[in-house]
């Protein structure tokens, strides 16, 4: 376990050297030996650290049946925030269950077929951008699935102890509701194919004209074919956004063509889902630990939440008694309390110290801790600024204004000081270059809190000491 | 979109003095802004136009920070730049490196500069030793041994010099002559290296990446559905061009190394050349530093950042003039892939430096190629 750990240490840091097709072997071999030789967290770890490489690599990938089979619907996969039902979206702790499921529904001849088919189909060459395989043995295993699937859920629909049975089997409703979702998809996974080439690759960000049309006519096409529910595909479409909000206005441009799901039109379908995907990064919010975060992360959740909450405003999503999203405010404010205000001031104040008397042998070490802690300052005071920007959103402008004012007092304090000293000839003993030195980590700190204006000053004042130093 | 064959033209920079030195600002609304000499050998800056139309903004250099609402490290900057009243590639590299060096763009940056001085003087060394090495082995027929750490010290140098004596009365020079040419010639090739380095320097490894980027966006255009493939195609279209422009002047700078006798004896006349084209060099492969690093940061973000990459590459883009390349082929076709409009800049003017925006600039300021 150890070795291997330090193996992938070793990885990690060697990560962009390692040629493409060592990259592909040690890939597949990760992925054939998950819960054969390797635990699936043990070969899940070493897939994450082999995660950046692979995105740009794209060596291709073990393929499963049941990989095929989840492909329609991998887009709606989340990580569940609780056990209850997501509108929209399917928990990846529903998979196992669903596929054993399957795979007891399946004619087992036909599974073999598959599976042989599998083995002997050429797996495509690395950096390919999609592997041709899933669509051609898809097409077969998807439409055996969605009707012995379907088969399956009329029952439930007519007989509720048939219903009661399989819930239990797959271990509960929110499963047995995730199942209804999968076969859902499976039924428009043909069409979905071709859509999904339209929004490649993921995530799709600004939509283009041309995709916008694309969405259009292939929810109309949908709709015309009375192929399976169409409402699936704005799912689709919109767990493929980064921005899921320039979806509504599409949907709602197509007025009343049917979802699948009565009483709820396209536009309305979206809103659910948008509503649906806000209340788990909200509660996502309420879990986090601010004494767990870099206060980056915290600034960056803050950035993401007002920026959610402005859309969700904007299209009238959060009228009336919204609490999930109160409480992730309060929960935001007090982390940036905790998280990003919170000794600050010692952090950044530190890092602007001048080095004290250096041990022999000591100086990389010093040297790296001083680099080291400057740059936790800038990042410190950068993820200040950021949620500065917001912080009026969820109520924290004061404490930030204030954290701000103190801390350009502080540096304009410690710069005056430096200025002093240096005009009383106590840095003359170090020399001009490392009056320098100092006095630009106290400029480039005060431009970062108090702006450039304020900084000039004391570059000039320090400057203009500086020149009267002898030497 | 394309504009009129030959609109604007009459405003194109003809040669690299008239197009000036990107210099790396961190102050977004003049990032790689362009400094060159006016008529009057005073300095000013090239600003693409604030609305976003053809054309440049030529400024006094020394009324930039009355203009401008700079970064600290870009007040530190114009006045080194200022200070050296230079605009050659090399001179302004090195003010940048230099105000880096003071930490005024973040510790990351200043750790990058300190780097980047050392790597080129060691580069430096190495490429004196090599050209050393090779100059003696074909005058000496290889009898003098040399060391690197010879050029590090002054007895080590004395005892080059004085091995050189033979060789230099051959050549009707002093030894310390001969030395000091060797020493000069070894400065201007080191940006490129010797044959037989082990390292390849600085602009070697420019030129490998410009050629790297054209393969790179050659294929996310090919995989792009918006605008910004069109963009991403006439950027690899350039960087080919302008990869094997350099190459042959790389390889016209070290060609006199095969006739060290004859360049060392007619030192003047071959001095000139060589750092002509060297300087060419410098010149050829300005800003494309900055537009490696950017796409590299690019590489791993999502779709719309790589296209906001692509945008702001096609907007600092530097076209070889035409006087430069008037023989070269394909140089017409190159310069129509260029002849897009294009809007690059968004939220830049407001007035009130971006810390976010400054930041995003400072990222590519804190790496190295």
């Amino acid at each position: 376990m150890s070795d291997l750990a330090s193996e992938l240490r070793d990885i990690e840091r060697k990560l962009f050297e390692i040629p493409d097709e060592k990259v592909a072997q040690l890939t597949l071999l990760i992925e054939r030996s998950r819960a054969v030789v390797l635990s699936a967290a043990l070969a899940d770890a070493a897939l994450g650290t082999l995660r950046p490489r692979l995105a740009k690599t794209r060596p291709p990938r073990h393929l499963t049946l049941q990989r095929i089979f989840c492909h329609p619907f991998e887009d709606l996969l989340i990580l569940p925030e609780d056990g209850d039902k997501q509108f929209g979206r399917i928990s990846r702790a529903s998979l196992a269950p669903c596929w054993e499921f399957m795979l007891q529904c399946l004619d087992q001849a036909a599974v073999k077929e598959l599976e042989a088919s599998l083995r002997a189909s050429q797996a495509p060459a690395i950096g390919a951008t999609a592997d041709p395989r899933i669509a051609k043995l898809g097409a077969t295993l998807w439409g055996i699935a969605a009707r012995r699937l379907r088969e399956e859920i009329s029952r439930c629909d007519s007989e509720p102890a048939w219903r009661a049975e399989l819930v239990a089997k797959l271990g509960g409703e929110t499963v047995f509701l995730d199942l209804v979702d999968m076969l859902g998809m499976l039924e428009i996974a043909g069409p979905l194919e071709q859509l999904r080439e339209e929004l490649s690759p993921k995530p799709v960000g600004k939509l283009l004209d041309e995709q916008v049309e694309a969405i259009k006519e292939h929810y109309n096409g949908l709709t015309a074919s009375g192929a399976g529910l169409p409402g699936y595909m704005i799912a689709f479409v919109l767990a493929r956004m980064s921005n899921p909000f320039q979806l509504l206005p599409i949907m709602d441009g197509l007025g009343d063509v049917p979802t699948g799901i009565d009483g709820l039109k396209p536009g309305k379908y979206a809103r659910r889902m948008i509503a649906g995907d806000s209340k788990r990064f909200f509660k996502a919010i309420g879990r986090s630990d601010a004494t767990k975060l870099e206060a980056g992360n915290i600034a960056g959740m803050v950035d993401d939440f007002v920026g959610m909450i402005g859309r969700l405003k904007a299209d009238g999503m959060a009228e009336g008694p919204q609490p999930e999203m109160e409480a992730a405010g309060a929960k935001l404010r007090d982390m940036v309390r905790i998280g990003v205000l919170d000794g600050a001031d010692g952090a950044i104040l530190t890092a602007l110290e001048a080095p004290g008397a250096i041990e022999p042998g000591q100086e990389a070490a010093i040297k790296q801790a001083i680099f080291d802690a400057k740059v936790a300052a800038e990042n410190r005071v950068y993820a200040i600024q950021k949620v500065a920007r917001v912080a009026g959103e969820i109520g924290a402008d004061k404490d930030v204004g204030a954290t701000l004012k103190t801390l350009g007092g502080q540096i304009e304090q410690g710069g005056s000081t430096l200025i002093a000293d240096i005009k009383a000839g106590r840095l003359n003993g170090l020399g001009k270059e490392a009056a320098r030195q100092q006095l630009y980590g106290a400029v480039r700190m005060l431009e970062l809190v108090s702006g450039a204006n304020v900084a000039a000053k004391l570059m000039k004042d320090g400057l203009a000491a500086i020149d009267k130093m002898p030497g | 979109m394309n504009f009129p064959k030959g609109a604007g033209s009459q405003f194109q920079p003809a040669k690299f003095e008239e197009r000036g030195t990107a210099v790396a600002f961190t102050t977004p609304a003049l990032s790689q802004a362009r400094v060159r000499m006016d008529s009057r050998d005073n300095l000013e800056l090239t600003v693409s136009a604030f609305s976003g139309v053809k054309g440049n903004y030529v400024i006094r250099w020394k009324d930039v920070p009355d203009i401008f609402s700079l970064t600290m490290h870009d007040r530190a900057l114009q006045e080194a730049i200022l200070a050296r009243n230079s605009c050659l590639p090399p001179d302004i590299r090195m003010a940048m490196l230099e105000t880096a060096k003071t930490g005024l763009a973040g510790p990351e940056a200043q750790l990058s500069a300190e780097e980047s001085l050392t790597e080129e003087e060691n580069e430096v060394l190495l490429t004196r030793y090599y050209l050393f090495k090779s100059a003696l082995e074909k005058l000496s027929g290889g009898e003098m041994k040399l060391n690197v750490s010879d050029f590090t010290t002054a007895s080590g140098r004395e005892r080059i010099k004085s091995g050189l004596a033979g060789i230099a009365k051959g050549l009707g020079m002093t030894a310390n002559e001969l030395y000091e040419r060797l020493e000069r010639w070894g400065g201007y090739l080191a940006p490129l290296g010797m044959p037989g380095m082990q390292k390849e320097c600085r602009v070697r490894r420019l030129i490998g990446g410009i050629s790297g980027l054209a393969d790179s966006l050659t294929q996310w255009a090919d995989t792009d559905k918006s605008e910004a493939s069109y963009l991403a195609h006439g950027i690899a279209r350039v960087a080919l061009f302008t990869e094997d422009f350099a190459r042959d002047l790389a390889t016209a700078a070290v060609r006199p190394v095969e006739y060290a006798d004859r360049v060392l004896a007619n030192w003047d006349k071959a001095v000139a050349n060589f750092r002509q084209d060297i300087e060419r060099l410098w010149w050829t492969v300005d800003g494309w530093e900055f537009i490696l690093l950017l796409w590299k940061d690019a590489e791993d973000r999502d779709r719309d950042s790589q296209r906001a990459a692509v945008t702001e590459i096609y907007r600092v883009l530097p076209i070889i003039p035409e006087k430069e390349a008037m023989n070269r082929p394909n140089l017409r076709a190159m310069q129509e892939s260029t002849r897009m409009q294009v809007r690059a800049l968004e939220g830049w003017n407001s007035g009130v430096l971006d810390i976010e925006m400054i930041r995003r600039v400072e990222t590519v300021k804190r790496r190295r190629i």
